[in-house]
């Protein structure tokens, strides 16, 4: 058998293909961060994945900017920004564990978490521990009134103004006389019913009936709602304000739908949503009969030039359109970044007295220079030349007041013949 | 006797070693006693002659069977094993009866390149490194049966449980590992699977089969019949099959992590009642060629309980039927020139009784409506320009008409609501496919020796189809005889794999599913392979290769992120994989043994928006893969043993439960199962006569002998236990 030449080249060619071919090796882009500064970016991923992840893009994109313009210079040290993702599960366990995960990491500064719930656990022990945070989308009304140490701010509005909004826009301008509330039972849900409720009542409107859903141990998106709704319908309201997240957005609608009750009004209810990153979610599950009936209110003003721009960007780097919430995670890490820049300190406990000054707040200097998103290099500048700056950013003025709260804009939303349209704009 | 006493001891001393498990003494003692019972009445029972040099002459067959067989998968005519352009094993009747398999997919399962899991509900076949993922099944590979692709075309899953054909009725299962699209055309992927009938004439027995027995611990029964003969120029076959398994009892396992499933949470009434009937009808003569007219009937009929939609729900069934009809004609014109034509038309629906549920809460409940009628019209015409050169050309013409798979939401009066999601497309799929194949000697035209034992072989494909993009595939392959015992081959192929029309078009099952992506693209695949096999010696033969494979726009499904709200399926990634199998056979003496070996190592690379691209290892396949299996045959006993193995080394979740795992890391942090051994026992008699003169088969198969706890990957928030310890008992009455 002449098999010597052939089992010569069998081998080589197994030692060429597995030793020679760099495809066969795992490669996950680590990055190496020039003097990094740890900041935890915080998530319930549990009640909310693509809002979440979203928010998550929304703040690497900030980061990225940040790094890609030569990152920080703190007292003549240049330094980057690293992001520590955590998932705090929806849960106030959860969170108050990510705290301490945190802290285990040397992390002392955290955007997030998502839900209002969360974030008044992990709250009382950032404040313990003298840790800033800033959330993004928790807007219970509780988070304004903390006894703070001003460690705990957000660039969400808080739900005491868009629970205002919502309550004025349903009587004032849909002439609506009477409503029911559908809400999670949990903190979020309880406080703002409570403020939809008393603002909504204030202004001679009538509550007609409340349910509540529960949102702990079940998949919402799979829930059987027919119950609440049934209890609501009986009640006839003009409109249903909706207090929810986006996973049981959809199957509310449909659930709706297949209601006996519902099905025999001659004018449909509206629903009425709190906010959220809703859209894609109804396009997708919704009930489209119903959906052509929803009003809807965001703090994300999709048509100013920062958000634009903000938008274009988040587009060129992941490849779809940043859903809710993205653009305030993205001025939280901002908002952070020019207040570590201005008072070329990285701790907490300076940095939370700089936060209102770049961000045009109650303190903020009248000789500011109005800074735009993407726009770090110059705001570097100009910081370093002992300028102030106002950074406007994806959502707006951020402005940042005595409890932490951004100064809001919201728009009210509805979809007509399958497209999103905004009806008002309406300013805190 | 003494010896079976012998070797009965030494198995026990083994198994002691290996689990020191009572309940393990117990099965030896319970499959003693079984053979007892056969032997026993061997004396009056068994024929008395000695095993004659016919019947060892059959059993020697197999050895040669497995290099010299022919086979008419990789080229489309026929070709023995050395001689093909391609990396083949075959899996003949014999071995699927001594092996015991009750389906194909076991058959599959013992071949190297090859995974398969299961739900419970199908098979899910992984091939050389790369698994389809949740609800993928055995999309990967085209399987036909008699050239004549079975899938459920809606879906494209190809369902490989003892629903796909009667096992009786299989001569043999091709199994063609490597692209062959620039033949077969569109899912002729990573794969082909060709299902070869017996003939009238070739059917050794008519016979009844009846099996029960105990599926982990439920009562499994079965019914099986294979009817045939020829009379002048007529031939005739009729096969089919029933059965039922139950898998209840069993429960998921928990992610790493998770404690969401308890000892409580259990399948209940998991019943698989697969029937299948398969019949053919040939005529052959000289002067008119032959006609053949065959049909398949497929029901699957299954309850689901580790579905990933709703998982001990109790209350999930799926029941579709999946059929064709087919009439072809073959006919040799003047001396150099074949002809092959083929008309078939297929259907496939789900029945009223399927119910999808996703909860516990059995007052709503999803309906689901689709239905499939297809005409596949094919032909080719074999320009034979003498023994060793010949060219193919073929053209086929397939008309899919589609009523899209459309999921409604059962409320109360049994009103139903559609679903929302999805979007609405053509409801004809047409695809015009024409293919081009040289097989060629060089040694033909060119005096010179080392070309003589050279062959390559050639092929171009078109493909032109309705909805997705135009597609060419081609291959080129060297096969180069050593010597009269070594063959080596050299092959580059590439194939498509189209996506499904569930993939493209289909609404929510419910808020959060698959939905479909009008904007797929076929995934494409080029693979170079090398193959050496041959025969060492009288009693050793192996058969060994390497190959590389490159896969474009491998189709996934995306979990939810950016805008994206719903599971949906996309072109995302790209797949390198490379690996090694062999297998070797020997037969000594009574001892007919395989073991096969496959080692691949797998990347996806893809984008992810938190980390940029990325290269990770594929989920689900196992890098390694050990199989073997061990047919001792005792002529003075009456019976012979088969003993199979299979250690499936550990392997990466799937994506869907990796997110669950670590929701912020999953595309590179992963959890693997663990990995198994699992053995599994056939006994049969040989010549013994119960109620006739004609042989009666009693058989004994233990599943998972050790009883092993081990795993397949799930696609929720649970991992799919494997089998327990199950015992079938069967009886096969040739008439």
């Amino acid at each position: 058998m002449k098999l010597k030449g052939l089992h010569f080249c069998w081998f080589l060619m197994v030692f060429v293909m597995l030793w020679g071919c760099e495809k066969f090796e795992e490669d996950y882009n680590k990055i190496a961060y020039k003097n990094p500064i740890r900041i935890g970016v915080v998530g319930d991923l549990t009640s909310g994945r693509e809002v979440v992840e979203n928010v998550f893009f929304g703040v690497k994109l900030a980061a990225e900017e940040i790094n890609g313009s030569g990152g920080l210079t703190i007292n003549n040290v240049e330094r980057e920004i690293q992001l520590i993702y955590k998932n705090s599960a929806g849960t106030s366990a959860d969170g108050l564990k990510i705290v301490n995960e945190l802290i285990d990491e040397n992390v002392d500064i955290i955007i997030g978490p998502t839900s209002s719930e969360v974030a008044l656990s992990m709250a009382a022990r950032c404040i313990e521990k003298n840790i800033l945070m800033i959330t993004y989308s928790a807007s219970a009304p509780e988070i304004s009134t903390l006894a703070d140490k001003d460690l705990i701010w957000r660039t969400c509005p808080s739900d005491e103004f868009s629970g205002m909004m919502m309550a004025r826009f349903a009587a004032d301008s849909l002439k609506k006389t009477r409503a029911a509330i559908l809400y999670r039972d949990d903190t979020f849900g309880n406080g703002m019913k409570a403020v939809i409720q008393s603002k909504f009542q204030a202004i001679n409107g009538e509550i007609v009936t409340t349910a509540s859903f529960p949102t702990e141990g079940v998949d919402l998106s799979k829930y059987d709602f027919s119950g609440q709704l049934d209890l609501i319908l009986a009640q006839e309201p003009q409109i249903i304000f909706t207090i929810i997240f986006e996973p049981e957005a959809g199957k509310i609608t449909r659930d709706l739908w297949s209601s006996v009750l519902y099905q025999q009004y001659n004018e449909k209810p509206n629903l009425f949503l709190t906010e959220g990153g809703f859209l894609k979610e109804l396009e997708t599950n919704g009930q489209p009969e119903v959906i052509e009936t929803i009003y809807g209110i965001s703090s994300s003003i999709t048509n100013t030039t920062n958000y634009i721009s903000f938008k274009n960007n988040y587009y060129g780097s992941f490849g779809f359109n940043p859903l809710t919430y993205a653009e305030h995670a993205y001025d939280a890490l901002y908002s952070i970044a020019y207040a570590m820049q201005r008072s070329q300190s990285i701790n907490p406990l300076v940095i939370k007295q700089y936060l209102r000054l770049v961000t045009g707040g109650t303190i903020s200097s009248d000789n500011t220079v109005i800074i735009n998103v993407n726009e770090f290099s110059r705001a570097k500048v100009l910081l370093l030349s002992n300028i102030e700056i106002d950074y406007e950013g994806a959502s707006g003025a951020i402005s940042f007041d005595q409890k932490g709260d951004p100064r809001s804009k919201f728009v009210i939303w509805k979809i007509k013949d399958g497209e999103y349209n905004e009806v008002a704009l309406l300013e805190r | 006797m003494c010896f079976f006493v012998l070797h009965n001891k030494s198995i026990c001393f083994y198994l002691s070693i290996v689990s020191g498990m009572k309940s393990i003494r117990k099965i030896i003692f319970l499959i003693y006693w079984v053979i007892i019972l056969i032997l026993f009445p061997s004396q009056i029972l068994f024929s008395q002659e000695k095993d004659t040099l016919d019947a060892q002459m059959l059993f020697n067959l197999s050895l040669d069977d497995l290099m010299n067989i022919e086979i008419e998968s990789s080229v489309k005519q026929k070709q023995s094993i050395t001689e093909a352009p391609s990396v083949v094993t075959v899996i003949t009747a014999k071995q699927i009866k001594e092996r015991g398999y009750f389906s194909v997919a076991e058959a599959l399962n013992s071949t190297a390149g090859f995974d398969v899991i299961t739900d419970y509900f199908q098979p899910n076949l992984g091939i050389r490194g790369i698994n389809g993922g949740m609800r993928s099944w055995s999309r990967l590979a085209k399987v036909m049966i008699d050239g004549q692709s079975i899938s459920f075309r809606s879906s494209s899953d190809n369902y490989l449980d003892p629903s796909l054909i009667p096992i009786e009725a299989i001569e043999k299962i091709e199994i063609v590992r490597g692209p062959n699209s620039a033949i077969y055309g569109k899912n002729a992927f990573l794969g082909v699977i060709n299902i070869i009938t017996k003939n009238g004439s070739t059917l050794s027995d008519n016979s009844i089969t009846h099996f029960g027995g105990v599926y982990q611990k439920e009562a499994a029964y079965g019914i099986s019949t294979v009817f045939g003969g020829s009379q002048n120029d007529f031939d005739f076959l009729f096969a089919s099959s029933f059965s039922q398994f139950n898998f209840s009892g069993l429960s998921p396992h928990n992610i790493p992590g998770s404690d969401i499933y308890d000892n409580n949470s259990l399948t209940e009434q998991n019943e698989s009642v697969p029937f299948s009937v398969y019949a053919k009808l040939h005529y052959e003569s000289e002067k008119i060629g032959e006609i053949s007219f065959d049909l398949s009937h497929q029901n699957i009929n299954h309850k689901h309980e580790f579905a990933d939609w709703g998982a001990l729900t109790h209350h999930n069934r799926i029941n579709l039927i999946n059929t064709f009809e087919r009439l072809r004609y073959t006919k040799d014109l003047f001396t150099d020139f074949k002809v092959n034509v083929s008309l078939a038309h297929s259907h496939s629906n789900p029945l009223d009784n399927e119910i999808l549920d996703t909860d516990g809460d059995h007052s709503t409940w999803i309906k689901r409506e689709l239905n499939t009628t297809s005409y596949d019209i094919s032909g080719d015409l074999l320009y034979l320009v003498n023994e060793d050169n010949n060219f193919t050309l073929g053209i086929d013409y397939t008309a899919d008409l589609h009523e899209y798979q459309k999921f409604y939401t059962i409320i109360e009066n049994n009103n139903e609501i559609l679903n929302p999601g999805g979007s609405e497309g053509p409801e004809n799929f047409n695809n015009l496919g024409v293919f081009l194949q040289m097989i060629i000697n060089p040694g033909t035209f060119f005096t010179i020796d080392f070309l003589k034992k050279l062959t390559i072989t050639a092929g171009y494909r078109f493909d032109f189809h309705s909805i997705y993009e135009d597609v060419l595939t081609y291959r080129l392959a060297a096969v180069y005889a050593l010597n009269n015992s070594y063959s080596s081959k050299l092959m580059y192929g590439t194939s498509f794999n189209a996506p499904s029309p569930a993939q493209l078009y289909t609404n929510a099952m419910f808020t959060g599913d698959i939905i479909g992506n009008p904007d797929l693209k076929p995934e494409k695949a080029k693979t170079l392979e090398w193959a050496l096999l041959g025969r060492i010696s009288e009693h050793l033969n192996f058969n060994t290769n390497i190959f590389y494979t490159i896969i474009e726009d491998k189709i996934e499904y995306l979990l939810p992120f950016g805008e994206i709200s719903n599971i949906t399926a996309a072109n995302i990634s790209k797949v390198y994989s490379a690996g090694f199998e062999a297998e070797i056979n020997v037969l000594f003496s009574n001892s007919t043994s395989y073991v096969n070996y496959s080692y691949q190592k797998s990347l996806n690379e893809r984008y992810n928006p938190m980390l940029g691209d990325i290269r990770v290892k594929t989920n689900i396949y196992p890098q390694h893969m050990l199989k073997f299996g061990e047919t001792y045959k005792f002529p003075k006993l009456h019976f012979r043993v088969h003993l199979d193995g299979k250690f499936i080394g550990s392997r990466k979740a799937s994506e869907q439960n990796s997110y669950v795992y670590d929701p912020i890391n999953y595309a590179i942090n992963s959890y693997y199962l663990d990995p198994y051994f699992i053995v599994g026992l056939n006994i049969e008699s040989t010549d013994l006569k119960l109620f006739t003169e004609k042989e009666s088969i009693l058989s004994l198969k233990v599943e998972n002998l050790f009883n092993t706890d081990y795993y397949f990957p799930g696609f929720s928030d649970f991992d799919i236990p494997g089998i327990g310890r199950s015992l079938i008992l069967k009886l096969t009455q040739t008439l």
